[in-house]
């Protein structure tokens, strides 16, 4: 037992829980949960990320449509009332042209778009700072132009952010029962280690070990399990965004963690956060287990 | 140093083990605790080194009540006591080295203390070439001097060994209680149980015999000091006059002594701190 001997006492052990069984599996549960918490950490910055962005650009865009039968005069009114609506930072109207091509996709270019009764559309900035009263805004294009359709991309959006907070709701609640599944498995380990080496328990007791001398032995023990399971899973994570980025930039999906890639700062603190996580809760569980186990003991 | 006062240890509804058991042992006394098998010896042994809890009657140990003190207390207690176990309960994945460093370890001394003081008391009990060994590698013999060197590594004020001359020759039994009292000559209190009456008769020392779970005058010990000790404390017969002894020594087999002469144990545990 060289390397033993050249640990700290911190870290000596005089039971021989390195030997035990539970040293073998554990690390590879933890890095399993590890693993989960983390891609699961990583879908939570990507949906904010994502969120974000929408927010910035739908929230702050508009397309008002009017009929194609409106005269130039109406539509210049209706440029005009939006332009003085206090939030609207500008009101664009789409030359017939530029609404063609939007729809190039869709009829091709062979379609004469002139002889076909589009609505002229306006692209409409608003600052989404400003909380604009749509319902009166819609009113009053309607008297100017009826049949004026304004777009808001906010109530869309709304529904978007409702769903995405729930994703976010069940993903932390997976890392929750993660938590709590380490937690379980630490305790069960740390109940087993005592009782096989209660004999040798009971000669530290007899020796007049405290039960905190006892209790540094196991946690110092599933602090190691932890954070060796904690750099098991954190790779596997990092190897899943490696594989998974690129990927995802192919399908051009507006995933910013694949855009910033291994490079996003975050992405390490995440991955050492839930690492050395890991290891706390491991460490920490053993610890009152081992405590609260002991207290029964004579 | 320790007290019983009618103690009494019963397991359930048996019937008890022990009953009204009344003794003092005086600092810096050398005590046999003799009897049968299945007199109760380990029994009481527990009750003086915090393993078992009486069923009734008062136990005091370095003025300190037992059954009032909480549990790190009781730990604090263990501490000042050293324990030679029948079956010397060394730890089997430990090297000799750690085995005996264990106390010390759990006192909280400082690292460059045990590495001088272990392989040095080691030494003085002839086990200085097998400071790496593990238990299962050494005889008998060598893991009771373990043992031994584990129990006495802090200096305990009391020293308590469970038939320590159980299964060995009558030499190596006298060489052991050589040991035994050159600890005792440093200050620590010594409490030996055997169940060889005979054996324990040819040393001066106070005995205290159970007979059936109670304590008795022992039956074929010399009357003077036996049962010295019963019931109340009288001055330690002193240890001394047993280097006069004329029981014969084996230098060849399991001598610990160092050949220069009779030096004492080192006593490493003199500057270990207490750890609370």
């Amino acid at each position: 037992m060289i390397g033993a001997a050249l640990l700290p006492r911190q870290f000596r052990l005089d039971l021989p829980l390195r030997r035990d069984a539970s040293g073998r599996f554990l690390p590879w549960i933890i890095a399993l949960m590890v693993y989960l918490a983390a891609v699961g950490g990583i879908a939570l910055i990507w949906l904010g990320d994502t969120l974000n962005q929408w927010d910035e650009s739908l929230t702050s865009k508009l397309t008002l449509q009017i009929p194609a039968d409106t005269s130039a005069a109406r539509i210049d009114m209706v440029l005009g009332a939006l332009r003085q609506t206090k939030g609207v930072v500008w009101a664009y109207l789409l030359a017939p042209e530029e609404t063609a091509k939007l729809l190039e996709p869709w009829l091709g270019s062979s379609v004469s778009i002139a002889t076909l009764p589009l609505p002229r559309l306006v692209d409409v900035r608003v600052d989404p700072h400003v909380a604009i009263d749509y319902a009166t805004l819609r009113q009053q294009l309607d008297t100017i132009v009826q049949g004026a359709q304004l777009d808001n991309n906010g109530t869309w959006l709304a529904g978007v952010r409702e769903f995405a907070l729930r994703v976010e709701g069940v993903i932390t609640a997976g890392v929750l029962a993660v938590t709590a599944l380490i937690v379980t498995i630490v305790v069960f380990t740390a109940r087993i280690g005592l009782a096989i080496h209660r004999t040798i328990i009971e000669l530290l007791h007899l020796l007049g070990a405290q039960d905190s001398y006892i209790a540094r032995q196991f946690q110092v023990h599933a602090l190691g399990l932890g954070l060796r399971g904690g750099v098991i899973g954190g790779t596997a994570a990092f190897a899943t965004v490696v594989v998974l980025g690129p990927a995802a930039h192919m399908f051009a999906l507006p995933v910013p963690i694949a855009a910033y890639g291994i490079f996003d700062w975050r992405l390490w603190l995440l991955l050492i956060v839930t690492g050395l996580a890991a290891g706390g809760v491991a460490m920490l569980t053993a610890r009152i287990t081992v405590l609260r186990q002991l207290a029964r003991m004579p | 140093m320790v007290r019983l006062e009618n103690v009494g240890k019963r397991y359930g509804t048996d019937a008890e083990i022990l009953h009204d058991i009344s003794l003092t042992l005086d600092p810096g006394g050398f005590y046999f605790l003799t009897g049968v098998s299945g007199a109760g010896k380990t029994t009481l042994l527990k009750i003086i080194y915090l393993a078992e809890t009486p069923s009734r009657g008062l136990v005091s140990l370095f003025d300190t009540d037992v059954s009032a003190a909480d549990r790190a207390t009781h730990n604090a207690l263990r501490r000042r006591i050293g324990i030679v176990f029948q079956d010397f309960r060394l730890v089997e994945h430990l090297t000799v080295r750690d085995n005996v460093a264990l106390p010390l370890r759990i006192a909280g001394a400082a690292e460059r203390e045990i590495r001088e003081n272990v392989p040095e008391l080691l030494g003085w009990m002839g086990l200085e070439d097998k400071l790496n060994y593990h238990p299962a590698q050494l005889s008998g013999g060598e893991q009771q001097r373990v043992a031994i060197a584990r129990a006495i590594v802090r200096r305990p004020d009391l020293l308590i060994a469970d038939e320590p001359t159980g299964n060995i020759d009558d030499e190596i039994a006298m060489l052991l209680v050589r040991i035994f009292e050159r600890i005792n000559r440093l200050g620590t209190t010594v409490l030996i149980a055997t169940h060889d009456v005979a054996f324990a008769s040819r040393f001066s020392h106070r005995h205290l015999h159970l007979d059936r779970g109670g304590l008795s005058a022992p039956k074929t010990a010399p009357g003077a000091p036996a049962a010295a000790a019963l019931g109340g404390s009288s001055p330690s017969s002193g240890a001394a006059n047993l280097d006069q002894d004329s029981a014969p020594r084996d230098r060849a087999e399991a001598e610990p002594e160092a050949p220069a002469g009779p030096a004492d144990p080192p006593a490493p545990g003199d500057a270990s701190a207490e750890a609370q």
